[in-house]
């Protein structure tokens, strides 16, 4: 003899209406590249580049640029400048390759570093750093600079610090201070 | 299995049930009355309230002209069910589902999805993209009408046209309330129309409603329904994986005729809008090529459900042919529509509108007679009983009104075997 079910079956319509309607959002969630939702900004002394990564800028600088794919911005402090990019991935050394293509098509001449350097941050990642130094027409002189990658929980960040040739070392301090105080996650 | 030489007996439907849409006594009931509610709110203070304020004058051609369409397809839809017209509470109620439930969460939905499509390939979900979410989402929440309305009153579902019907009104209220949406909020502001709304809503009422309005929302969710239908009414004539697999089938192409409807093939042919000339009829060939095949399945199917609804009318009263409430004669003109109208056009040529308007209500009566036949057990029931004798007067009035014809001259005896001998 077939009973007739009276609470099950609405159950079922509720799941099935909860997860047409609701599921989407939950698989985007899981399913957002982990660079986070572009900010690109500065608030106080902090710059933001997406809602996971954002670092302390220096005195004396200043946000020049950003750019929403991939979530990067640029700051300057009139002679040095820097560049943060931030990608889903956990490879550094990719990071710089796809960093170092770009910069190759721009440039007429480009040199690196043989070697990666390991590098860490004060928060434990662990990441890669080379030297580069490059000729780029729309800059008047050449510069030199370095290229530092780091990843961690699928995020990765490249900071690519840079001067003209020469000038490098005399910002190095600053640059570094800023990569050191970087958040991710 | 049946025996050789025998068919397998025709089940008896339900037809006598009658049963609203307010059953307290069901859960499926209340949750219906506390979606439909939140959404109705929703629906109407945020997204008709914007639509508002984005045009008065749009928002209220667009419910203009589609209510102009909306009324006489709903009724359409309605009368396809040739013996047992479902409880109109109930079709409203799907109507209601289709037009305010569905449409707001399919809303929701789709940005979900969208977004999913946004993280994993976004050139792909450009493309692509509404041509998949929007199957899956809005069939399965405009289906779900069917659903619905089956546990909430289960009786009232008891065949594929049953199905149909409830589904294909669910789609007609889906419709409805995406037009008015499509036709002030994207397609009237399109730069194309330069702010003029009513030229707008007028060729968003062509491309949705004369173009496409025998194609898209009323045929996939109709196909949803029959599925739902087969599945829940065929207990008992068919395993449950077949049911099962029918109802999986029926779904599966519902969903199929929506992603082809929406997918960019053929696009092509799609003219570029102000529509000028030609471009018009070019419109319709491509809503055509799309929607075509799907239409001529389901008037198919329809087909079948009403030969469906034939067999069990017969089975109905059976043993009622020959009483004094149906004779034999009658029954086969009321098993088809077209001869119930033609015997009433008969009877007002002959004995006048008013006496043709009785054989309406004696063939309603005998229609009614196989719904109580269907719900009592017993032959000499006092309803059944009392259905007959009902019958058996609208007769006996219309006789009684009816001017005698002269009778034919008849010859004296039957011819003999083989004719009369030629010279």
């Amino acid at each position: 003899v077939y009973r007739e079910a009276k609470w099950w079956p609405v159950a079922v319509v509720i799941v099935v209406m909860t997860f047409v309607t609701g599921g989407g959002y939950v698989v985007a969630a899981a399913t957002e590249p982990v660079t986070g939702a572009f900010v690109g900004g500065l608030q106080g002394s902090t710059v933001v580049v997406t809602d996971r990564v954002s670092y302390t800028i220096q005195p004396g600088w200043r946000l020049v640029d950003q750019l929403e794919e991939p979530p990067s911005v640029v700051i300057s402090n009139g002679v040095a400048a820097m560049e943060t990019i931030v990608q889903a991935t956990d490879d550094p050394e990719g990071l710089i390759e796809f960093y170092l293509q770009n910069l190759a098509a721009q440039a007429t001449q480009l040199a690196v570093s043989e070697r990666a350097e390991q590098v860490s941050l004060p928060s434990g990642a662990t990441g890669l750093r080379i030297a580069f130094l490059a000729e780029i027409p729309d800059i008047a002189v050449p510069i030199e600079g370095e290229i530092s990658a780091f990843t961690t929980g699928g995020t990765g960040v490249l900071f690519s610090g840079y001067a003209p040739q020469g000038d490098y070392l005399g910002h190095k301090e600053g640059v570094d201070a800023m990569i050191g105080s970087v958040v991710i996650g | 299995m049946a025996a050789p030489g025998t068919t397998q007996p025709v089940r008896r439907p339900h037809w006598g049930y009658r049963v609203s849409l307010f059953q307290v006594g069901q859960p499926a009931f209340w949750f219906f009355i506390l979606i439909l509610v939140a959404a109705s709110l929703f629906l109407l203070l945020i997204e008709q309230a914007a639509l508002l304020r984005i045009s008065l004058a749009g928002w209220g051609l667009s419910w203009f002209l589609l209510i102009l369409y909306g009324v006489p397809v709903f009724i359409l839809i309605y009368i396809l069910d040739l013996y047992e017209r479902e409880p109109l509470s109930l079709v409203i109620g799907s109507l209601l589902w289709g037009g305010v439930v569905a449409t707001v969460l399919a809303g929701i939905a789709n940005g979900g999805w969208s977004a999913v499509f946004a993280d994993v390939a976004p050139e792909f979900g450009m493309r692509w993209g509404a041509a998949i979410i929007a199957p899956f989402t809005e069939e399965t929440l405009k289906g779900l009408a069917v659903v619905m309305i089956y546990l909430i009153a289960r009786r009232e579902v008891d065949d594929i046209m049953d199905g149909f019907v409830y589904g294909a009104v669910s789609g007609l209220g889906f419709a409805l309330v995406e037009n008015v949406l499509y036709f002030v909020a994207i397609i009237a502001p399109s730069p194309e129309f330069e702010g003029n709304v009513i030229a707008g809503v007028l060729e968003g009422f062509y491309l949705r409603v004369v173009a496409s309005g025998l194609y898209g929302h009323i045929l996939w969710t109709g196909l949803f329904g029959i599925g739902v239908a087969y599945f829940v009414s065929r207990r008992g004539e068919a395993t449950v994986g077949k049911r099962f697999a029918v109802m999986a089938g029926f779904i599966v192409l519902a969903v199929l005729g929506h992603f082809f409807w929406n997918s960019p093939l053929f696009s092509g042919l799609f003219p570029i809008f102000p529509l000028e000339g030609l471009e018009y009829l070019q419109l319709l060939i491509y809503t055509a090529i799309k929607g075509l095949p799907l239409l001529i399945f389901v008037i198919l199917m329809i087909i079948l459900a009403r030969r469906r609804e034939h067999r069990w009318l017969r089975a109905a009263l059976a043993t009622e042919v020959g009483r004094e409430g149906l004779h034999p004669s009658e029954l086969a003109i009321l098993e088809r529509p077209a001869a119930r109208r033609q015997s009433r056009r008969d009877t007002a040529r002959t004995a006048g509108p008013h006496v043709a308007r009785v054989v309406k209500r004696l063939q309603d009566a005998q229609i009614n007679l196989a719904m109580v036949a269907t719900r009592v057990h017993d032959e000499n029931h006092p309803d059944l009983v009392r259905q007959r004798q009902y019958c058996k007067a609208l007769r006996d009035w219309i006789i009684a009104n009816t001017p005698r014809q002269p009778a034919a001259p008849q010859a004296p005896y039957p011819p003999p075997a083989g004719g009369y001998p030629t010279a």
